[in-house]
């Protein structure tokens, strides 16, 4: 017999805090790959019920990608048939990283830009405008993104590099 | 070091720069690149972007809602509809009764349609379930407890009951058990066997490898690749999910082709050689085809829901 010395996921305490600590990531990561906040916190809810209701199949060393994995299947399954639009206004940016120099007039101008900016963002091409919000905004490494995403590292530099000539083509004279 | 691994027009070089994976040389040499100043912009403007906040305390009281909604929901049922449960089990066993009846005792073959999984029991209980367009067979006369032996071609999931020797031939390799749960899949040239349960033995093009739980092992033309996972049951009976890693995309379209029955025109206008890991449901087209025709870059268009049409790239 093993002796259970590990945390286990069916302990309330230990669910708690692992959905404390894996919730925020799991749900950006679901909202680059799918482009819809609401679908993706609705799959974060279900991902963690499902983990909740076979904890004890589950070590707890694996528990964070099975709930990835779940996570994404069940987001490829219920998918609507429509192709859902990336909505822009999920991405917010805050004015005061950046321009710290610049007067009120330069940050309204920025903001108009800003709007234009997260526009061309949301129409890039679906695993283009992926591995773009994972690295620019939830930093991941390009290793992390090839690992989740099941295809090479220069595979994801390539996608990146695309979605980045892209943007710069489409944002016109900046 | 003076020579760059990457041409500083490249797509690897651009990603690499705005990661702060470059070298120091190779960062400075891109300053003097003519769209350097609007490459930095985009850096800048994507530094200011987050996604919009997440009330972390509501979605967890939500999760522990719906955990305990369950519980009660399951409590309650079987009293207050003690007449309609009962009808429901009399009308499963009849249901049952019936699929046995028409699949046990004259035929051994079983042969699933696309798209369509087929559950059946084995002379010694064992459990197959098929997926798409697979085939299971044995021979009822010549099946001896001590010697149990299945023919398949396609996929399967078995769970099969304890006891002596239990054999899955394929084609492509055999699997030999005692009592486990195991998926066994020839794809192509591929033979993909993954362990949900107990131990199994795999043996392929002179090669043998012995698989625990939560592991999976796939050969193809006598090389060996291995690794583990976590999915408790196959995802195509739990989520609706066709889920592989590695296999080539004739072997894509293959496994494609036994969930949906359509019809694929211009196909030589994608490199068959092309490795494909990924998933796509089983039970949603124009999803699937939008995965896998989008992982693989290529134009496409879906006429109805009978015909794909790939165009010259």
């Amino acid at each position: 017999m093993k002796v259970i010395q590990n945390k286990s996921i069916c302990e309330e305490n230990t669910f708690q805090s692992f959905f404390m600590e894996h919730s925020l990531g799991l749900r950006n990561f679901l909202i680059a790959k799918f482009g819809n906040k609401d679908e993706a916190e609705d799959l974060v809810q279900e991902a963690f019920v499902k983990l909740w209701n076979n904890c004890e199949k589950i070590e707890f060393t694996k528990a964070k990608s099975y709930l990835f994995t779940v996570a994404v299947n069940l987001g490829i399954s219920i998918k609507r048939h429509e192709q859902v639009k990336f909505r822009h206004h999920d991405i917010i940016a805050d004015y005061s990283k950046g321009y710290t120099n610049e007067t009120p007039e330069f940050e309204m101008e920025s903001k108009e830009f800003m709007d234009k900016f997260k526009a061309v963002i949301a129409s890039l091409p679906e695993r283009q405008r992926e591995v773009f919000l994972l690295s620019r905004i939830e930093k991941k490494t390009y290793r992390e993104i090839a690992e989740v995403s099941g295809v090479s590292v220069k595979a994801i530099e390539k996608l990146m590099g695309k979605a980045l000539k892209r943007v710069r083509q489409d944002l016109g004279n900046i | 070091m003076t020579n760059n691994k990457y041409d500083i027009n490249s797509e690897e070089f651009i990603a690499k720069w705005i990661s702060g994976d470059l070298s120091e040389a190779e960062a400075k040499a891109f300053e003097a690149h003519p769209d350097y100043a609007s490459y930095l912009k985009i850096k800048e403007l994507s530094n200011q972007l987050s996604f919009s906040d997440f009330d972390q305390q509501q979605a967890f009281d939500n999760v522990l809602e719906k955990t305990r909604s369950r519980v009660i929901q399951l409590d309650k049922t079987p009293k207050k509809n003690i007449w309609k449960y009962a009808m429901t089990v009399a009308a499963a066993i009849v249901l049952l009764f019936g699929l046995t009846k028409f699949f046990t005792p004259t035929n051994t073959i079983h042969q699933g349609v696309a798209g369509e999984q087929l559950a059946l029991k084995l002379p010694d209980h064992s459990e197959v379930l098929l997926n798409g367009d697979s085939r299971v067979s044995f021979s009822k006369k010549y099946w001896k407890a001590n010697d149990r032996i299945v023919d398949l071609t396609g996929e399967a999931y078995f769970k099969v009951t304890k006891g002596q020797k239990f054999t899955v031939n394929t084609t492509l390799g055999k699997v030999q058990v005692l009592g486990t749960q195991f998926t066994v899949n020839t794809l192509g040239d591929t033979f993909i066997v993954k362990c949900f349960e107990g131990r199994v033995g795999v043996t392929s093009e002179g090669v043998y490898k012995e698989i625990t739980k939560g592991m999976a092992v796939q050969v193809r033309n006598a090389a060996v690749d291995a690794w583990e996972f976590d999915a408790l049951v196959p995802s195509w009976l739990d989520e609706g999910v066709s889920n592989f890693r590695k296999i080539e995309v004739s072997e894509l379209i293959e496994a494609f082709k036994r969930q949906y029955e359509v019809e694929i025109e211009g196909i030589e206008h994608i490199d068959n050689k092309e490795i494909f890991t990924g998933s796509f449901p089983n039970k949603n087209l124009q999803e699937a085809v939008k995965v896998i025709f989008k992982t693989l870059d290529v134009r496409y268009k879906l006429e109805g829901n009978s015909k794909i049409i790939i165009f010259k790239e």
